[in-house]
């Protein structure tokens, strides 16, 4: 904590209660001048609900804020805008259909004639000067929609900056950036630390917590239970902070020899314009391979075709030793296979529905008698698998947003395993689940290919993850197979460099 | 964490809980309270003749307003229903006046006129993937302007008396047509509930990507919706004929307002997903008391459009505030 610098914003003993659950007991928190201050914690730990009260989306029950000193209301975020709070949320909130410079300058452009007409000269001019600000150039006529992830991240600072932003709230930043593109962040937050402006920084990647963050405020249960200095702490420590107990390493499995065992899937020379090109490889049964690559890769491109959700230029693919070609999901599931898409609450949940509707969905017509569903053959195999991968749910019925991100992650893997699926794709399985969630889905994992032979391909953005649970591992880059390495015996600098070699 | 001594009451609670959990129960407690007031400000509201004139207006909306729920549930909106059943009552009496087709043949091929009338627009939607809005909007538009080429704008008269009981009739004390809405609900409910198809169109209305992705047939489910709204509209306006003893080339925008009303004050929301046939009925019902109301009390009809729009706001508001506090 650096001494003798100005306290720039005091949360002092706030709480809030929402129906059923008490989200924030007590916290307090100083932030202080050129400080990144990171916030960690599991998912309903209370991260959200505390950046949102700062941001003022919502009001706390008690508690004070003091900015610079002086006791502040944050009623709304236009009142936070006013006290120089900037927030950049994990989904980003721009106007993908206008440009960057009115994407920056949104609510505030400059107008001619009293508000009548819109001045783009000064709008360009004033937009470019906030991107000089924050470091990067994007030309500010282009449109929000046509750039990638890390570019509109950028935007969204730059918005930030626009209004003279000292204080900046990053949510999850870094959750679909490339390793490049985070180092370029880090660099960002960097400058505008140097320059006095300070962060809070919420983010489930504890690495790079303990690389950027100056101070570390852990959250459990809505209560603060420690603040820790990164020098003077381990990952181990923030983890047991965070759980509130060790979490035990999953073991890794016994090597796995691809000897005797059959080839469940085959993919030759599977290609498709502008996605991926010329992809070949193998998967055996009881296997988990490893996928990997910088975002843009085209990993996701190439699971989805193969699942059937598009339709490959050329090339084929063989299941169980026979040609396949799947023109359909519908074709795929029948085929046993099982596709985890990386968006969950996008493509894969329905979140009005209740659990054991999201589970059981494609087996609808299984469990069908005649012409009715059979309700207690449906509950009684849910309840199993409710049971077996421990799903915390207060019942069935329950409607499936109102779990943690890693139980709606369990009921997505028991609603295919409900299938009967052989071969299993994980698209980011774990992304923006807590480690503890994140070990179990593990240990679930492993359990199911030891036991069940079942086939896993698994696409993950973090490479110690990845190499902590695959057999394999297939690098990718820009839509090339790049290489396959052991993924015990290669280091995560390896498999970049066969990426970007 | 039982405690003895006051378990009477807190089962009593749980009970009221569960009757306000139920989606229905808000749009069923308003047709209770506008039932009371009505009762109480005329004397001319609760008498049988006055309720069997409500109830069966309402079927004919009712029936319409069912194959719209299954529409909305999915997350479409079928805007063409009323003149989808203008131009099928058209063509189903003019084949019963022009032919010696028996009456009640006439009234099937009606309906696969609807349903085939209805699959086009879901195959415009689903598979050609125009945007339902539009699709409907303009498909509406053909059919009221062939209703206009055929007819001229004249009714179609001399339907075969026989025909009379469809919309005439009674089965005991009940309307032949009420009775067709209830069996049409009574299906519904359990389709809906009970088998894969019904809950594929939950599902499709709650999440159309996921739904793709878990197998489920969802452009042949999209247009089986509208397929069937098509043929409930047909069915509608074949009722009417019989009703009126003539097919009225006018009939049909008059539908399309209440059937979406009917629907979205029953609790089913635009945006897909949610909603029950139930709530569709009580919402007809409602919207049939309202408009007799209006007639009873001797407020101007030209007060009714005023009063129901503004009644679907309030129920939409409603929606949101009972949204807001989960």
């Amino acid at each position: 904590m650096p001494e003798g610098k100005r306290t720039t914003l005091e949360i002092q003993n706030v709480d809030k209660h929402f129906p059923g659950v008490q989200a924030l007991k007590d916290v307090s928190i100083l932030l202080h001048e050129g400080e990144v201050h990171a916030i960690v914690g599991e998912n309903g730990a209370g991260k959200s609900t505390l950046m949102n009260i700062v941001f003022g989306l919502i009001q706390s029950d008690r508690g004070k804020i003091f900015r610079n000193g002086r006791q502040v209301f944050i009623d709304n975020p236009i009142d936070a805008q006013r006290l120089g709070i900037g927030i950049v949320p994990q989904e980003l909130s721009l106007v993908p259909l206008l440009t960057v410079m009115e994407n920056i300058l949104l609510g505030m452009m400059p107008c001619r004639v009293k508000g009548m007409l819109l001045d783009w000269g000064s709008m360009s001019k004033r937009a470019v000067k906030v991107l000089e600000q924050v470091g990067e150039y994007i030309d500010p006529k282009a449109v929000v929609g046509h750039l990638s992830t890390a570019q509109q991240q950028i935007v969204q600072i730059a918005r930030a900056f626009s209004f003279g932003a000292q204080i900046l709230i990053f949510d999850e930043p870094t959750s679909s950036l490339s390793l490049k593109e985070t180092d370029n962040l880090f660099k960002i937050i960097k400058n505008f630390q140097n320059s006095g402006g300070s962060v809070f920084y919420i983010s489930h990647r504890l690495e790079e917590i303990l690389e950027i963050a100056d101070s570390i405020t852990v959250l459990r249960d809505g209560r603060k239970v420690a603040e820790l200095a990164p020098a003077a702490t381990s990952l181990r420590e923030v983890i047991r902070y965070m759980v509130g107990k060790e979490v035990e390493e999953a073991k890794r499995t016994a090597r796995f020899t691809p000897e005797g065992r059959e080839t469940v899937l085959r993919v030759e020379n599977l290609t498709r314009a502008r996605e991926f090109r010329n992809i070949s490889f193998e998967l055996r049964q009881g296997e988990i391979l490893g996928l990997v690559g910088l975002v843009g890769a085209g990993r996701t491109e190439l699971v989805k075709c193969i699942f059937g959700d598009s339709i490959p230029d050329s090339g084929s693919v063989y299941t169980y030793g026979q040609k396949t070609l799947h023109k359909s999901p519908e074709d795929a599931i029948k085929n046993r296979l099982a596709y985890v898409p990386e968006e969950r609450r996008k493509l894969g949940l329905f979140p009005i529905l209740s659990v054991s509707e999201n589970m059981t969905m494609p087996i609808l017509k299984r469990l069908t008698r005649l012409i009715w569903i059979d309700k207690k053959m449906q509950s009684a195999q849910v309840q199993d698998f409710v049971k077996k991968i421990d799903i915390r749910t207060p019942s069935l019925k329950q409607r499936v947003q109102n779990l943690s991100g890693g139980n709606q992650q369990k009921v997505i893997l028991a609603r295919w395993l409900l299938t009967g699926c052989r071969i299993l794709i994980l698209d980011e399985p774990t992304r923006g689940i807590d480690v503890n969630a994140k070990s179990e889905i593990h240990q679930i994992l492993r359990d199911l290919v030891e036991r069940e032979g079942i086939s896993v391909l698994f696409i993950s953005s973090e490479l110690q993850e990845v190499m902590k649970i695959a057999d394999r591992i297939l690098v990718m880059h820009e839509g090339v197979l790049k290489g396959e390495v052991i993924a015990d015996q290669t280091t995560q600098e390896e498999l970049l460099q066969i990426a970007l070699s | 964490m039982k405690t003895y001594g006051n378990s009477d009451k807190e089962e009593s609670l749980t009970l009221l809980r569960k009757v306000l959990h139920f989606k229905e129960s808000g749009i069923l407690i308003a047709l209770i309270l506008l039932s009371v007031i009505l009762s109480v400000a005329t004397d001319k509201f609760l008498t049988p003749y006055n309720i069997g004139i409500v109830i069966r207006q309402v079927s004919f909306v009712a029936i319409v307003a069912l194959g719209q729920t299954l529409v909305l549930l999915t997350g479409g909106i079928d805007l063409s229903v009323g003149n989808m059943a203008g131009l099928c009552s058209i063509l189903g009496s003019l084949l019963m006046v022009s032919t010696k087709i028996d009456p009640y043949v006439c009234t099937i091929i009606a309906m696969l006129i609807g349903l085939i009338l209805g699959t086009i627009s879901g195959f415009l939607i689903a598979r050609v993937g125009l945007n339902a809005f539009i699709a409907t909007l303009a498909m509406g538009e053909v059919y009221a302007g062939l209703v206009l080429v055929i007819t001229k704008g004249y009714p179609i008269t001399g339907i075969p008396p026989k025909f009379r009981f469809l919309g005439q009739g009674m089965i005991g004390l009940v309307p032949v047509p009420v009775i067709i809405m209830l069996v049409i609900t009574g299906i519904f409910a359990y389709v809906l509930k009970f088998t894969p198809y019904g809950r594929h169109i939950y599902a499709i209305g709650g999440n159309e990507l996921a739904s793709r992705l878990v197998g489920i047939r969802v452009i042949r489910i999209k247009m089986s919706v509208y397929a069937i709204s098509g043929m409930l509209s047909a069915l509608a306006g074949i009722i009417f004929v019989s009703r009126m003893n003539a097919g009225q080339p006018t009939i049909g925008p008059s539908w399309l307002m209440p059937s979406v009303t009917a629907a979205i004050i029953g609790g089913t929301t635009l945006s897909g997903g949610e909603g029950t046939v139930l709530g569709t009925i009580i919402g007809a019902i409602f919207m049939g008391v309202l408009a007799n109301g209006i007639v009873l009390l001797d407020i101007s009809v030209y007060w009714e459009r005023v009063i129901i729009g503004a009644v679907v706001v309030a129920a939409v508001i409603i929606d949101i505030l009972r949204g807001r506090r989960f």
